[in-house]
């Protein structure tokens, strides 16, 4: 166990017993809870991106703003053209980003490494919709625009990626153990953390499930790399230092979602909500999650 | 026990078969740890003398519950609260005699012990003294959230604070690793307590286990927990003295 997972084990027991009072949360709380989280630590983990390539690499600030907006308005025209398409590349760069941070720690040689990191990403994204694949479907039955991802999340073959992401991912752990001679804490930490997970995605709703999960597992994690990383660059960075670096692109960020929250809710911006939010997250972690692949090499 | 007062059991009683095991197992663990004192070098004997007392102790409660759910049907909610209040304290000792080589002071044991007998003195009021009717899931949860912050210290201590720390200190990879399974004992192994808590009458996981389930899983978590962290404690114990001695 890592303090991340005791943070996400805190939180946990706090659920288990607001759920025992309460019976549920209902999605106002649900959502504004995770939009707090998101704010706080969910944005700031990729708001300096650019402070982080740039410290690698020698490029001026005009070259990689282009490039990273230009990589954010493509996705969002492959978003217009292809929204199927995109809605599954948006899953598989996840699956891809979530597994990098996750097994960060343990530097693997291997050539399939981008596989094992994926496979990884998969299990953990299958899961999440295996267990909450009626809740998804209502929501996505709820607004016109999102009515055909319904086929996505009802796909028979999430089963097939559940069952044998899971079965695959926790077959490569225990092998690895015992092929590179490991030290047991490492996989029992591991498989720890694979059964919070479950638990925590059967138990909660969506929602609150991935927020736990993005926040505590994934958010915190790459914000602490970042700050170690940063720390090494510049010696004189401390903590208020680091939060005044995050400011300028999480503010940025979140001023840009709020103009576009009041655009749909006046319907200027013809798309429902939940739409946007998915389009709005899938499109920043293209370019982040290529950054933190450099980031991690 | 004369014979024509035992009560017959039935094949599938489950409760009684889990609660003549744990005694049996937990009595011979005790007399197990208490006769290998005489293999570990003396700064080990007392690690050894506090595993024997945990599991000694556990077998002489089973004894009682055994009797009393046999009797009665019901869940030995008292017993089980006075054991553990006598032998979770006792584990939280174990920690404290692993680390004092490298340094441990006697205020540790005793935030150790506290935090051990809050957990458990909240977790009996939140339990045992619950009112029923409207007031019964706000009652068990305060109570409930006051016990877990018991256990989230010691849990917090045993993985990052000052047991761990002491540990990483002690220059021992045995104690290292010892305190490291101990520590997924509790991280693993305790946790089928607050479980067990929140599956009591009205609790939000009562759906998932019965009461007589409960029994079962608490038993075979008692055997685990108290047998697996005396065993633990055996291990390095063995380990070390073998060092000593090399």
């Amino acid at each position: 166990m890592n303090r991340y997972s005791f943070a996400y084990l805190v939180i946990v027991y706090l659920l288990f017993a607001i759920y025992t009072l309460n019976g549920e949360i209902d999605i106002d709380h649900q959502l504004k809870a995770a939009l707090v989280l998101m704010s706080f630590f969910g944005i700031p983990h990729g708001a300096i991106d650019n402070v982080l390539f740039l410290s690698k690499h020698k490029m001026p600030q005009l070259k990689f703003y282009s490039l990273y907006l230009s990589t954010i308005a493509i996705y969002c025209c492959c978003w217009y053209f292809f929204p199927i398409f995109s809605l599954l590349f948006f899953f598989l760069i996840s699956s891809y980003h979530f597994g990098e941070s996750q097994l960060s720690d343990y530097a693997f040689q291997s050539r399939f490494k981008k596989v094992i990191y994926t496979l990884w990403g998969v299990s953990l994204l299958s899961t999440l919709v295996f267990y909450n694949q009626s809740e998804l479907l209502i929501l996505c039955q709820e607004f016109t625009d999102t009515v055909k991802f319904g086929h996505v999340f009802e796909h028979p073959s999430i089963d097939y990626l559940f069952y044998g992401s899971n079965v695959i991912l926790i077959t490569f752990l225990c092998l690895k153990k015992y092929r590179d001679k490991h030290n047991i804490q490492d996989l029992l930490s591991e498989l720890f953390q694979l059964f919070l997970i479950h638990l925590t995605f059967y138990l909660f709703p969506i929602i609150i499930s991935f927020t736990l999960y993005f926040i505590f597992l994934h958010s915190m994690k790459v914000l602490t790399q970042e700050y170690n990383y940063l720390k090494q660059v510049r010696p004189e960075l401390n903590l208020k230092k680091f939060i005044v670096l995050l400011l300028p692109h999480t503010l940025i960020s979140l001023i840009f979602l709020f103009v576009f929250y009041i655009g749909i809710q006046t319907q200027v911006v013809p798309i429902s909500l939940f739409l946007f939010s998915v389009i709005s997250i899938s499109v920043i972690t293209l370019p982040h999650a290529i950054i933190m692949t450099n980031f991690y090499d | 026990m004369l014979l024509n007062i035992i009560e017959p059991i039935a094949p599938d009683n489950y409760v009684a078969f889990t609660f003549f095991t744990g005694y049996i197992a937990m009595l011979a663990a005790s007399v197990f740890f208490f006769v290998e004192r005489g293999s570990v070098s003396p700064k080990w004997k007392m690690s050894l003398l506090v595993s024997a007392l945990i599991t000694g102790i556990a077998a002489v409660h089973y004894y009682y519950m055994r009797d009393y759910n046999l009797a009665t049907g019901d869940s030995p909610t008292f017993f089980r609260y006075v054991d553990w209040i006598l032998t979770v304290p006792l584990m939280c000792v174990e920690f404290y005699l692993l680390t004092k080589l490298a340094g441990a002071k006697k205020s540790l044991l005793w935030k150790l012990i506290l935090a051990s007998t809050w957990m458990l003195v909240c977790g009996y009021i939140g339990e045992a003294f619950n009112p029923g009717g409207g007031g019964a899931a706000a009652h068990s949860v305060t109570w409930g959230i006051l016990s877990t912050l018991g256990y989230l210290y010691i849990l917090y201590n045993v993985w990052f604070g000052e047991v761990a720390q002491l540990a990483a200190k002690s220059n021992s990879d045995t104690i290292k690793q010892g305190v490291r399974y101990l520590g997924w004992f509790v991280l693993v192994g305790w946790a089928i307590y607050p479980i067990g808590y929140m599956c009591m009458d009205g609790g939000w996981l009562s759906s998932l286990m019965t009461p007589e389930s409960v029994d079962v899983w608490y038993n075979i978590a008692d055997a685990i927990n108290k047998i697996g962290f005396g065993l633990v404690v055996y291990s390095i114990a063995i380990a070390e003295t073998k060092k000593e001695m090399a």
